[in-house]
């Protein structure tokens, strides 16, 4: 019963673990970038028009050249 | 259960460093070094950085951030934590903290760690957690107009000039650097061409075929790449191949000059955003690779705790342990370049104000393990090979024969048998003299990997490290010459309008090559250098990078000091007091010292003293001149950043002194509270 209980609590934290880790990596190497974008301009801006996947990573990569960044 | 986590770390982490600290005359284990680091970083994070949050920046969660107040679902947009921190780290992470390590650990691997560890966690990190917060709560203003904001226009014209002068010094010795890895290498130099077609491919493959799929498009890169790494192998091998990728210095800087003036006037997506994400994930994969490796191999350090050159003999760079210990180490512990990043762009993506410790604090910290890294791998080599590999010839006596003789008197037992033996299993013609850190690295790398995963892959270990590097070097080398194009184009808008727009082809290329004139100089200058030349360059650009990050700090302690806070100033203000202690002692040696080796100006009148007296041999004779100019610009120059500093921090001292006597003050800029929309965040 209590084994039971233990390997229940071991599974839920280490499924919890990976789709934390999975979140994680999605969201800091930008794969899930232009979905976030959808879901917030859904929610924030709902009459605004989205721009296509294409359009929204031409327009990530200029924004993240226009000026100071890059370090040493 | 959290406390007693926190203190068990604590404990373990006091016995790491004080076993690091105590334990001398025998070989220390690398595991040792990786668990004070990490004890220390998770101690800075969970306690100081959170006390800071808490008492000092007063972090609100319930207040709305410049993201959501002013969405405009383009520049500013509320964005996860974890996507902000991969943006930060993805723009602070650049080659500086894998050179300056490799270089500093001539003092041997104590002095070099201690600074990391101590330097980020109470310097840097907090440096660019504070300016990111600071300008999260003023709308994303950059650290110029908060210089300007806070201490007035001259503390803006200095962040700025500071920001153009850093950039330039720094491509020019990352540009030696590369140029010193690829020197007479064909395998090196067929690696490093073909990362720019890969990038290119790359570029378009996210551009066209499949846009945003970064995973992806890495991958394939990253493969591909891997495929030129074994690939320079074969066009090493081949008779007539080899030859054109066999080029000396001179040849090679100005391949490096051209490629970064048209590397600049491409547009973006071509080649400097997709080699910008092969670079992140090459640089954390590494890092992670290289600690799982340290942890199953367990290395002991071969370096002693402390050298002979604390006394300011070294052969890799000229003075003593204090101050050129922290000017060398500069990015890997504190770096003023990160609060560029950290004011700017990265606060209008923060979506709540608890977001600014894991992504300013905690960004850096990883740096600095990245930094911890490249000690490990430094301080692992026989002392004798890691000195012969960073030293000039010219510092060892001239001939490699000369060298091994020196170094083996002084303690570090070398021959020229073991060089030509490891130069074979790395596939290189020789090892000796290959200063600028990239090497040697690359070697300390090389020799870990491989003791894990096969040790008869020595040579392509050693090449992919090169290409690592260079891969990073290169983002960085056409990135800064296009965020000094920028800076150019915003200046000559000022004399003539069309100029200012950043779009119109003649000022594009205009503005491009004086940049690459800048750094072209002194990157041709560092080759021909007989001493090498990162002697020269590399204390230039940390007392350059130590200067913005005085001037980020100085910033900072004035705005704590006009709001109320100023029994909390101490938190930047004392590291700003050391940076302030370091980088003029280092500035004042290389300017007034009078030895021809440390001082700048020393060394030119003793040029030209001994190109007088015709003691000097041909080949030196031939560039004592234009060494002679360089040195009196690189004191000019030294001379400017030190006067550029004490304005800043004066001016600092007399907003503090008004504020403390409470004379009237322009007012703080704070944007004015507004409740936050994301229940979540806000508790509620």
């Amino acid at each position: 019963m209590r084994d039971r209980t233990i390997m229940q609590l071991i599974r839920r934290t280490s499924l919890r673990c990976g789709t934390r880790l999975h979140d994680i990596i999605k969201g800091a190497s930008g794969l899930s970038a232009y979905e976030q974008y959808l879901g917030h301009l859904h929610a924030r801006h709902p009459d605004a028009l989205p721009m296509s996947r294409e359009e929204f990573f031409r327009a990530d990569v200029e924004a993240r050249w226009d000026g100071v960044r890059r370090c040493c | 259960m959290k406390k007693l986590i926190g203190i068990a770390v604590a404990v373990i982490g006091a016995f790491a460093v004080s076993g690091i600290a105590i334990n001398r005359g025998e070989p220390i284990n690398a595991l040792w070094i990786l668990t004070a680091a990490v004890c220390l970083y998770t101690i800075g994070y969970r306690f100081y950085a959170a006390w800071i949050t808490a008492r000092v920046l007063s972090i609100d969660a319930t207040r709305a951030t410049p993201a959501e107040r002013l969405d405009n679902g383009r520049d500013f947009v509320p964005t996860p934590r974890w996507v902000v921190f991969g943006h930060h780290f993805a723009a602070i992470a650049g080659p500086g903290p894998l050179i300056g390590p490799t270089l500093a650990a001539q003092f041997g691997y104590l002095p070099g760690t201690l600074w990391i560890l101590i330097g980020s966690v109470l310097g840097g990190c907090v440096q660019d957690m504070v300016i990111l917060f600071l300008s999260t709560r003023r709308n994303g203003r950059s650290l110029g107009q908060m210089a300007r904001d806070e201490l007035g226009q001259v503390g803006g014209l200095a962040a700025q000039f500071g920001t153009l002068a850093i950039m330039i010094i720094l491509i020019a010795v990352l540009g030696l650097v590369v140029v010193n890895a690829m020197k007479h290498s064909p395998w090196a130099s067929a690696t490093v061409f073909a990362t720019i077609p890969i990038a290119m491919l790359i570029g378009f493959y996210m551009r066209g075929i499949r846009p945003g799929r970064v995973l992806e498009a890495s991958a394939i890169g990253i493969t591909l790449l891997l495929f030129a790494v074994v690939g320079g192998g074969w066009v090493d091998q081949h008779p007539v191949l080899r030859t054109w990728f066999d080029h000396d210095g001179p040849a090679l800087a100005w391949f490096v000059m051209g490629y970064g003036f048209i590397a600049a006037i491409l547009p973006v997506w071509m080649l400097l955003a997709p080699r910008d994400y092969l670079s992140t994930f090459l640089k954390l994969g590494t890092v992670v690779l290289l600690a799982i490796a340290i942890l199953i191999m367990q290395p002991e350090l071969k370096m002693p705790a402390l050298t002979r050159f604390i006394d300011g003999t070294g052969p890799i760079f000229s003075g003593k342990l204090f101050p050129f210990v922290f000017i060398t180490i500069a990015c890997g512990a504190v770096s003023g370049f990160h609060a560029l990043i950290s004011s700017g762009t990265t606060p209008k993506l923060i979506r709540t104000e608890a977001d600014v410790r894991l992504v300013g604090y905690g960004s850096m910290m990883l740096e600095s393990f990245v930094a911890i890294m490249a000690m490990i791998a430094a301080t692992l080599l026989d002392p004798g090979v890691y000195f012969a590999i960073n030293s000039s010839l010219a510092a060892l006596g001239g001939t490699p024969e000369a060298a091994v003789a020196t170094l083996t008197a002084w303690g570090f037992p070398v021959t020229t048998d073991q060089m030509q033996t490891l130069a074979n299993e790395v596939g290189e013609a020789t090892l000796f003299a290959r200063t600028g850190g990239a090497p040697s690295l690359a070697v300390g790398m090389a020799s870990i990997f491989s003791s894990v995963f096969g040790a008869r892959l020595l040579a392509i270990w050693y090449h992919f490290a090169i290409m690592f590097e260079a891969v990073f070097i290169l983002t960085t080398l056409d990135a800064g010459t296009r965020v000094g194009r920028f800076m150019v184009q915003d200046a000559l808008g000022q004399l003539w309008e069309p100029l200012g727009r950043t779009s119109w082809y003649p000022s594009v290329i205009l503005s491009s090559a004086l940049v690459v004139t800048g750094w072209g100089y002194f990157l041709y200058v560092g080759v021909i250098d007989p001493f090498g030349g990162i002697n020269i360059l590399w204390p230039l650009f940390g007392i350059a990078n130590q200067m913005l990050a005085g001037i980020a700090l100085a910033v900072a302690t004035a705005i704590l000091l006009k709001s109320g806070r100023a029994r909390y100033a101490w938190v930047t203000g004392l590291p700003l007091a050391w940076l302030a202690v370091v980088t003029s002692a280092a500035a004042w040696q290389k300017l007034f010292s009078l030895d021809p080796k440390i001082g700048f100006l020393a060394g030119a009148s003793d040029l030209a003293g001994n190109l007088a007296s015709g003691v000097l041999a041909l080949d030196k004779a031939a560039v004592a001149g234009k060494l002679m100019v360089n040195l009196r610009i690189d004191a000019a120059l030294t001379a400017l950043f030190l006067l550029v500093l004490w304005i800043v921090i004066l001016d600092m001292l007399r907003i503090g002194w008004r504020a403390y006597r409470g004379a009237p003050l322009a007012s703080a800029a704070e944007a004015p509270y507004q409740r936050t929309q994301y229940a979540e965040a806000a508790g509620a």
